[in-house]
């Protein structure tokens, strides 16, 4: 992502307009351009305005009403939404644990996640014994259904992983999803393991932007990798990496954790997540729409504390973060 | 290999780089090999290979493998195996077109006119990119029933006619790359704006347009969360194998049998994948003209 808007900034340059033609023909010109233009435009426009505009506009309208499920009446309720959002941040089991749950799911996604995924992008790029075949297999489960992938994860740390164990430590141990002790860290394991692909895609892309002379001439001085890495590659794939880390913020307050892929509406509270709690409120059989305001609360409750969340992670890093400049 | 490239550190990324191949191998072929498994074998053999093949349980599988909906009478509806694909194709080849169509015109429009608005777009799109909005789902189940398009299998495709996102700075980029030179020529003979679109533009980005709707094909074949909250009467096969895990009412509710019936669904992403697997984890901004 980051390294395209890179290059979009180095591409933005004008191109001035041709003033050689005739006036005349360069007016008539000009209009079948602009009926063009705006022709073409004006679904896409229109699209946006209702669905990107629209749909987050009535969300906040939608957190102030009220819903009357026997007369079918909207009404204004002012702030009742989000004090009973609130409340249930204090009170409610599931949200209690999502608040936790989520920030340890992006604590490991950053810190092992990212971690990860720059050392083996960095194999990558270096063009490493097996690099072409570690590429494919850190993005299947990209094009893999995350379903399918789930239900074999699931089946095999069940029945599979017990069987193993027994014939190796001679020892008898529970599914690992059985076992409430190991649960949570299987499926935080299952959700990095899975989530490579994307991020080995734009790291050693970026990578393999940066200039040949750059790495040659710290390899003269017989740079050790570790320290090429370091000193070389992670500044200059900076800027991508920061947008990682920006844009994933809010990934805090929507990813699921595949929850869903594994235990359909029926998780257990104390494995939450925001993502899941607000997916799994609609699809729950006891939801109707007389429930829509008091999500669209919460929705709109973690969009504001995203937002300022997002911008701190951007000035931080980008302060504290290498110089290439 | 010479010296400097045997360090400790490649040696360690070579290590676990294994580890993490073997395991999805291993997890990969577990699934193969417990799909051909009978239900009784698998109760006793649960991780060697299968000793006798039970090939029958594909076609078991695809005979019995339905979705129950609730129509919107309120009556419960059996929807079969050739339901669910139309609908997994309708739904993914058509939300994969438009929403690879809609950048693509929309980046077109911005990187070669410039009007102010163009810009303005641009801006746009980077902004919606980093604004983080959560939950917005009931909202847009409520706009849905309003236009009167809730649960229609059209529906989707009215929602991915959006430009929003990477791909629109994807193929931004791949249009400002290209020169003026091929159509300059164009202008000169009269062209209009409209061939010039669809007989020089395209063609040349064609390549980029390929891999970003193969990319999106493979998203909306995967997807059953969005089918199952914006389209509940239009089962696909995604949510037909996430619902043939959950259920237990059925022939078909033993790992085997769930087994083969997610290596049915994955066996024509894996085929497509390996064709081009080249060009979906290659390069794609520098995809585009050169092709």
């Amino acid at each position: 992502m980051a390294s395209n808007i890179l290059n979009l900034k180095i591409n933005r340059k004008e191109e001035k307009p041709n003033l050689k033609k005739g006036k005349n023909q360069a007016a008539k010109k000009n209009k079948s351009k602009l009926i063009f233009y705006i022709c073409l435009m004006a679904i896409p426009m229109l699209q946006f305005v209702l669905f990107y505009v629209g749909v987050n506009f009535n969300s906040l309208l939608l957190a102030f009403k009220s819903y009357d499920y026997f007369t079918g009446v909207y009404s204004w309720v002012g702030f009742d939404n989000f004090k009973l959002a609130i409340n249930s941040f204090i009170t409610e089991t599931s949200l209690i644990s999502s608040i936790k749950n989520s920030l340890i799911l992006y604590v490991f996604s950053v810190a092992l996640g990212i971690t990860l995924a720059v050392l083996f992008s960095y194999y990558i790029y270096k063009r490493r014994a097996f690099s072409g075949v570690f590429k494919v297999i850190l993005f299947m489960p990209s094009i893999l259904s995350s379903v399918v992938l789930v239900i074999m994860f699931k089946y095999f740390v069940e029945s599979a992983v017990p069987i193993i164990w027994e014939n190796i430590f001679n020892k008898k141990v529970d599914g690992l999803l059985q076992n409430n002790n190991t649960q949570f860290a299987t499926i935080l394991f299952y959700t990095i393991w899975a989530g490579f692909g994307a991020q080995i895609l734009l790291f050693s892309g970026a990578m393999n932007e940066i200039s040949p002379s750059s790495i040659e001439a710290a390899s003269i001085d017989g740079i050790t990798p570790l320290k090429e890495l370091w000193y070389i590659v992670i500044p200059l794939i900076w800027p991508t990496l920061v947008t990682f880390l920006v844009v994933g913020v809010a990934g805090i307050f929507t990813n699921q954790m595949n929850l869903f892929s594994f235990y359909g509406t029926e998780a257990n509270y104390n494995l939450y997540t925001f993502g899941y709690y607000i997916y799994r409120s609609i699809k729950a059989t006891s939801t109707t729409i007389a429930d829509y305001p008091y999500l669209s609360a919460i929705g709109i409750m973690l969009t504001f504390v995203s937002l300022p969340l997002t911008f701190i992670v951007r000035t931080l890093s980008e302060k504290f973060g290498p110089k290439t400049e | 290999m010479n010296k400097k490239n045997i360090s400790i550190l490649n040696i360690m990324l070579l290590v676990i780089l294994l580890i993490y191949t073997l395991s999805m191998v291993m997890l990969l072929l577990w699934g193969v090999s417990t799909s051909l498994k009978s239900v009784d074998e698998f109760r006793l053999n649960v991780i060697g290979l299968p000793k006798t093949f039970e090939f029958g349980n594909f076609p078991f599988v695809l005979n019995y493998f339905y979705v129950p909906i609730l129509t919107s009478e309120g009556f419960r509806k059996y929807v079969g195996l050739s339901e669910l694909l139309l609908n997994t194709l309708l739904y993914a080849g058509g939300c994969a077109f438009l929403a690879t169509l809609t950048p693509c015109i929309v980046a077109y429009l911005t990187a070669k006119f410039h009007y102010r608005f163009s810009k303005i777009v641009y801006s746009l799109v980077l902004i919606t990119m980093i604004l983080p909005i959560v939950g917005s789902f009931p909202s847009e189940i409520q706009l849905l029933t309003k236009l009167g398009i809730y649960d229609k299998i059209y529906s989707p495709w009215i929602q991915k006619t959006n430009f929003l996102g990477m791909f629109y700075l994807v193929f931004y980029a791949t249009f400002k790359g290209i020169s003026k030179e091929y159509t300059e020529a164009a202008y000169v003979d009269g062209a209009s704006e409209m061939k010039i679109l669809t007989r020089i533009m395209l063609p040349l980005v064609k390549n980029a347009f390929l891999v970003i709707m193969l990319i999106k094909f493979i998203e909306f074949w995967n997807d059953y969360q969005s089918p199952l909250l914006y389209i509940p009467s239009y089962p696909t096969l995604a949510f037909g194998i996430y619902y043939l895990s959950r259920s237990s009412n059925n022939n078909l509710s033993n790992v085997p049998m769930r087994m083969a019936g997610c290596i049915m669904l994955i066996t024509p992403i894996l085929i497509l994948f390996i064709i081009f697997r080249n060009k979906l984890i290659g390069n794609l901004s520098m995809g585009g003209v050169k092709g």
